[in-house]
């Protein structure tokens, strides 16, 4: 571009007016400049466009409706025309709802219960695993199975082991001569036999990460620790656990902002029940909008579980912001 | 403090056999410099005494213990690693004093120990700061700050100034002279750089494809090379390596060539007899290659300079004799002429003789 302004520059003297003084050739080249220049100018935004009118579409429209559709009173089946607009009374309402804080209740415990014991297991095995040994990339492959299998499958294969008749923690525990325990039936039970389901399925992504942040590790690193003393467990704790600590803080939040909203798993193990014990948000804003069919507090409902996801989110970017800017501070103290 | 012994140490990665039957010896308080090629084998030696790299065969003794079965941490060393190996989460005091607390020293001491060895190398202003907040020489500093505060009796370094500017490898080679002279211990140093080597080195130990080549004193190495590779290797600007033939005319032994007449000592004569009208490899040292003519014209080196790098004290030509390219080292002071043909002459005590076959010294 700067090469061709130049030439152009250079053949109009001051004064002259394009056209009359330059050879025809060079001409044509003077009229399509801009036109380039202005494409050149685009090609960003070209390139950016399919990317954000699908998000445009997919997500900001939807967000947007539902936003709409929390103002408003709409009945399940009735034309959207018929809606009224009712101002904040679906969140008034929703504040209220004795169900709605129960539902936000058992949503934060089963949430901080799965990614604590997720993260614990996830990076345990991924230390136990990270060796060369015979037959351990079959290990690893086996370990992260359950979270390729579809959560509705994962729900059907739960329900069926819980079951308290012919269940196969029934016959174990049978076997064993203990009594049946009510896995999903007992108000107590319910949530922890859910967490488990979940745990299951979700140890391996945090394993899967955690494996890979070990791997990843400084192996020059961890050769002067051996030389400095550190037994592998002393390796472990003061070395590999610090060092992996930004993976395993991404992985727990990644895993968080997901059991915020679970729902295929715990709507076919319980369907929320016994009671309300296992009736976590996203199972609440099912029922609300499909059983109760109130569309416009279902709506209101999904909104908050999306503030308390951002909100997650947001404390999470400003820590990683944080410490960005300490990290430039530091390189710039050098 | 021990010496070190290595006993037929051997290394195999499956059927390639990396090291064959090691041997070497190392006196107390000796800084003994493995230096070579890239794939030498010098650094799996290194980590093989480290215990990082099981031996699959020999012995390996510091004192009077065999270690070759030990875990590194049993063996009473320190390393120095290429890319300083610094915990990235730990600042410098925790850096320096990690063995020390894993030992379960008393708290006093660490300090006591950390805040001497930081004066040592002037790094106490950087106690509190974290690994990345460190200079590459800052960091280099460090390690060496945490190999010594362990007080271990064998130190090992494994190419610990390659990460390093040219300017501050030269900076901190020299400081390593001075830690050295006031740190006695057992020291194996590691490098690919033969300055670095010739430098800091009691014993130099020149290795190339998994086997010693030669060992001795740098000036040992320099100045009667057991064989063409540690010539070449050994020295900057490396030896210039011609093809000659070993005659005698009247009386006077000298080796020849094209482009070159070269005399040789009287007292080389005996050892030489027998190869009389054979070929012979001539090494030259650029050094030992004086301008001008001999007053009898015994000894003569023709060539063709083609350019002249000017150093400063000194200038490097290269030039061409009998069409294999030949450097000079000159004076910058005297006039030489900087293109061109020009007439040399070498001492006759400074001319390298190999055998074209073996490749060993003659």
């Amino acid at each position: 571009m700067q090469l061709s302004d130049g030439f152009e520059g250079k053949l109009m003297p001051a004064g002259a007016t394009a056209g009359a003084a330059v050879p025809t050739p060079l001409r044509g080249t003077a009229k399509y400049l801009p036109l380039r220049k202005a494409l050149n100018r685009a090609a960003p935004y070209v390139f950016i466009a399919p990317a954000a009118i699908i998000t445009t579409l997919a997500l900001a429209y939807p967000m947007l409706q539902s936003v709409w559709l929390s103002f408003r009173d709409w009945s399940l089946g009735t034309p959207l025309g018929q809606s009224r607009f009712v101002g904040l009374a679906n969140y008034e309402w929703l504040l209220h709802d004795p169900n709605f804080w129960a539902s936000a209740a058992v949503t934060l415990t089963f949430a901080f219960a799965v990614v604590v014991v997720e993260v614990l297991l996830g990076v345990m095995l991924a230390i136990l695993l990270d060796r060369e040994l015979r037959f351990v990339s079959l290990f690893r492959t086996i370990f992260i199975l359950p979270m390729m299998v579809a959560p509705i499958v994962v729900g059907l294969v739960w329900r069926y082991m819980y079951n308290e008749q012919f269940g196969t923690f029934a016959h174990l525990l049978k076997a064993l001569g203990f009594a049946p325990v009510p896995w999903l039936s007992s108000p107590k039970l319910a949530l922890i036999s859910v967490i488990i389901a979940d745990v299951w399925q979700w140890t391996p992504f945090i394993f899967i990460l955690s494996l890979a942040a070990l791997q990843s590790l400084p192996a020059s690193a961890l050769e002067a620790a051996r030389i400095d003393g550190a037994t592998h467990w002393q390796m472990v704790w003061h070395i590999k656990v610090p060092l992996m600590m930004p993976v395993i803080a991404v992985a727990a939040l990644l895993r968080l902002i997901d059991a915020f909203k679970v729902l295929e798993v715990i709507y076919i193990l319980t369907e929320g029940g016994p009671g309300l014990s296992t009736e976590i948000m996203s199972l609440h804003i099912y029922k609300t909008a499909f059983v109760s069919q109130q569309l416009g507090q279902a709506a209101a409902l999904s909104n908050m579980l999306l503030l308390i996801v951002l909100a997650l989110t947001v404390i999470f970017a400003a820590l990683t912001a944080v410490r960005q800017r300490r990290e430039k501070l530091a390189a710039a103290r050098r | 403090m021990p010496s070190i012994q290595i006993k037929g140490l051997q290394k195999r990665f499956g059927a390639l056999s990396v090291i064959d039957g090691l041997d070497l010896d190392m006196a107390d308080k000796e800084f003994t410099v493995l230096v070579g090629p890239s794939g030498c084998g010098k650094s799996t030696t290194l980590r093989m005494v480290a215990g990082l790299e099981d031996a699959s065969g020999g012995e390996i003794w510091i004192g009077n213990r065999e270690v070759s079965r030990l875990d590194p941490k049993d063996r009473d060393i320190a390393m120095v690693f290429q890319d300083y190996a610094l915990y990235p989460h730990m600042d410098v005091a925790r850096n320096m004093s990690f063995a020390l607390r894993l030992a379960r020293y008393p708290k006093a001491e660490i300090d006591a120990r950390v805040t001497r060895v930081a004066e040592l190398l002037s790094i106490s202003h950087l106690l509190s700061r974290k690994p990345r907040e460190l200079s590459g020489g800052q960091r280099q500093r460090v390690a060496m700050g945490r190999a010594l505060v362990k007080d271990a009796s064998v130190f090992l370094f494994d190419e610990p100034l390659s990460n390093l500017d040219a300017k501050l490898r030269s900076q901190m080679r020299a400081e390593l002279a001075l830690m050295r002279k006031r740190v006695e211990k057992n020291m194996i140093y590691v490098t690919h750089d033969q300055i670095e080597a010739m430098t800091l080195g009691d014993r130099i130990v020149v290795m190339h494809g998994g086997k010693i080549q030669q060992q001795g004193s740098p000036s040992d190495l320099y100045r009667r090379p057991a064989n063409l590779f540690v010539a070449g290797f050994i020295g900057s600007p490396p030896m210039n390596v011609l093809r000659g033939e070993l005659s005698e005319a009247g009386g006077r032994l000298c080796v020849r060539g094209s482009g070159f007449d070269l005399a040789l000592p009287d007292q080389r004569g005996a050892a030489l007899a027998g190869r009389r009208d054979r070929a012979v490899i001539v090494g030259l040292r650029p050094s030992s290659i004086r301008s001008g003519a001999t007053q009898d014209g015994a000894s003569s080196l023709s060539v063709n300079i083609r350019l002249a790098e000017y150093v400063g004290a000194h200038s490097v030509l290269i030039a061409d004799c009998g069409g294999e390219a030949v450097t000079i080292e000159v004076n910058s002071e005297s006039p030489f002429a900087s293109e061109g043909a020009a007439q040399f002459w070498v001492e006759p005590e400074s001319i390298h003789l190999f055998d074209p076959v073996t490749e060993a010294a003659i």
